[in-house]
């Protein structure tokens, strides 16, 4: 009997200070400051008030140099707006394409911004953004064909792409598992052309052309969701971790105010 | 006298027996060596109306067996007998005298084995053989044997299976030429060590000068020389009876492959010029292999035409090198890459990385088959 009264208090000393250590613990987690993230590129950007984006300015209507001389473009515009949210300037540094993630990992810029699409392999070495636009292939219809909602409806009709284009490949994909007539043309204009004037019933083809050939309101529309993906995204180094959560706070925001329609709108 | 077991004993004495034989059966199954996945199959045969297409298969960093494979049928089904691949010494001879084949072997056999000729490209400065922080393209004289001991190597290895080898690629860049200033007499001496090496492992060999890449740049540039230049120079520091054939590169970037050629123009047609070259040093019996070039349709890089016109422009200039009599193969770059690089580069080949065939290939595959309206514009 003695034996087993010492083993209970035992026990319950044990219980009593294991439960003093895990408040006491949890104290100590509770009043410790929370670290704070160290971002060396976006302390730099705060400190010099200069965000430096590397852009390949080669690219309408993204980014390129107008007649004036002027770098100007959608990206170019939504750097500068960037800036203005971050309460900084901003300073392009050109840089052939190629040169862009040399020039990002040697730290001569801060971000890409230029037209850039994800490239997932390079996951481990840069870190990237919520795209801010998808260049990826897409179907195109008339206005008033409510016939042909997606690639789908595209049996027995008369699809037409650009010749050799990846929207040439995907056509070609589609018809390993529907039949339709093939319609290729030298450029992306033509088939679009063709569209408008009643020759085929869609065309499948790049985003950026479409914009582009939309802009003189030609009564043509995109449907069903995109053929494929391409999406454009600023790229930065993995430890910027500030700059990335601004970055991808104000393409959301910049996305649900509909201001990355209207750059789409004035520049395509 | 023995005792008999019980009945209920014998038959759950059978069941272990049994359970062991199946336990035995499986462990020997497991370590029975492995049948191989990919099987080499019947030897094929190339069938084509041009004998002289060619495409750059790059499948130096393919691990994938299957894939090495497949990349190959389908050049063979494109109808190009010629292949030019690339073996990294550096990955083949990793210390002096230590050669490891295991994956140039299987790039070859399977080559072979689709009736395919295979164009050796052999650089890539081993560590061991350069100084600390220099390029891979670095080598410097002190290790011209060394270059040259690995060519007798590889083509004796080779022997039977590969009988066109290219020594160093492009030294009239300064990029190839490990960022120094181009040097043709010293790559004029690097190419007779590794003729001389060569013909001596294997005397049938051809070997192949070059691979001059297209560039206009005039003396004194820190980036490269005029290939025109370059193998003037060469022929100059007595490079003549040390080359079989003239491996040149062959671009025709914004430009249709029969735009005429000029001195201080970039174009397909250039190869005509090196060929002038060749003839004014009594040279013109050999032959030109273009084992470089073609055309891109990058939607963004200023050198870049529409897809329809590489389309035009690739078939254009396979049936012109069919006309050179003095070019014996155009080998386009390149076939497909083993990931997407996601630049412009993409946008020369004919088959995606997920071996997805773009419509270029397809044209050229019905051009190859014979088709006669290849030249035919399409709609619009």
């Amino acid at each position: 009997m003695g034996d087993q009264n010492r083993l209970k208090t035992i026990s319950a000393v044990l219980v009593a200070m294991l439960a003093i250590l895990t408040i006491a613990a949890a104290i100590w987690v509770l009043l410790t400051p929370a670290q704070t993230v160290k971002d060396q590129t976006w302390e730099r950007i705060q400190q010099d008030g200069v965000m430096r984006v590397g852009m390949d300015a080669s690219y309408p209507p993204f980014e390129f140099f107008d007649q004036q001389g002027n770098l100007v473009g959608f990206d170019v515009d939504l750097a500068h707006e960037l800036g203005r949210r971050f309460g900084v300037n901003v300073d392009f540094v050109i840089i052939s394409f190629d040169g862009l993630y040399d020039a990002l990992r040697i730290q001569r810029v801060d971000l890409i911004l230029s037209a850039l699409p994800l490239d997932l392999r390079l996951t481990e070495d840069v870190a990237y953004s919520h795209p801010y636009f998808n260049a990826g292939q897409v179907l195109v219809v008339r206005e008033d064909d409510a016939g042909v909602t997606c690639v789908d409806d595209l049996a027995a009709r008369k699809v037409g792409v650009e010749w050799g284009s990846m929207g040439d490949v995907e056509a070609r994909q589609l018809l390993r598992r529907m039949e339709f007539d093939l319609f290729p043309y030298p450029t992306p204009q033509e088939a679009l052309a063709a569209l408008c004037s009643d020759e085929i019933d869609a065309v499948i083809v790049d985003t950026v052309s479409v914009y582009q050939f939309s802009k003189q309101g030609n009564g043509i529309k995109i449907v069903g969701p995109p053929v494929t993906d391409d999406p454009y995204v600023i790229a930065t180094l993995l430890g910027s971790y500030v700059l990335q959560e601004r970055l991808n706070e104000a393409i959301l925001e910049m996305s649900a105010s509909g201001y990355l329609d209207q750059l789409r709108v004035k520049w395509f | 006298m023995a005792q008999q077991l019980p009945r209920i004993e014998r038959t759950e004495l059978a069941a272990h027996l049994a359970r062991a034989m199946a336990l035995v059966l499986v462990l020997a199954a497991a370590s029975a060596r492995p049948q191989p996945i990919i099987i080499l199959g019947q030897p094929h045969v190339v069938q084509t109306v041009n004998p002289k297409m060619g495409v750059h298969t790059r499948l130096t960093d393919e691990v994938e067996e299957w894939k090495i494979q497949r990349t190959l049928q389908l050049v063979r089904e494109v109808g190009a007998p010629w292949v030019v691949e690339y073996f990294p010494w550096g990955y083949m001879e990793p210390a002096k005298g230590q050669f490891d084949w295991q994956h140039a072997d299987m790039v070859v056999e399977h080559a072979v084995n689709q009736g395919l000729t295979v164009i050796a490209r052999l650089d890539f400065v081993p560590e061991w053989a350069r100084p600390k922080d220099t390029t891979f393209r670095y080598l410097d004289e002190e290790h011209f044997a060394d270059y040259a001991d690995f060519v007798y190597a590889f083509v004796d290895h080779f022997r039977g299976r590969v009988d066109y080898f290219v020594i160093w690629n492009e030294p009239n860049l300064s990029f190839e030429w490990g960022y120094r200033p181009v040097d043709p007499d010293g790559y004029t001496q690097l190419l007779k060590l590794a003729y001389s090496r060569a013909k001596e492992a294997n005397p049938d060999c051809f070997v192949l000068a070059g691979a001059l890449a297209p560039t206009i740049a005039r003396e004194g540039n820190e980036w490269g020389l005029s290939d025109l230049i370059f193998l003037q120079r060469m022929y100059d520091a007595g490079a003549r009876d040390y080359f079989d054939i003239l491996a040149i590169h062959s671009y025709g970037y914004v430009f249709p492959p029969d735009e005429p050629p000029a001195d201080d123009k970039i174009n397909f047609s250039r190869a005509e010029l090196i060929r002038d070259v060749m003839v004014h040093n009594n040279d013109g019996d050999k032959k030109i292999i273009i084992t470089e070039g073609g055309w891109n349709d990058h939607p963004r890089w200023t050198k870049a035409v529409r897809p329809y016109q590489r389309i035009l422009y690739t078939i254009q200039a396979y049936e012109m090198a069919k006309e050179w009599d003095w070019c014996q193969a155009l080998v386009i770059w390149s076939f497909r890459t083993p990931v997407p690089e996601r630049n412009f580069r993409d946008y020369y080949t004919l088959v995606t990385s997920g071996f997805i065939l773009k419509p270029i290939y397809l044209e050229i595959q019905s051009y190859a088959r014979g088709a006669s309206d290849w030249l035919a514009q399409p709609s619009g």
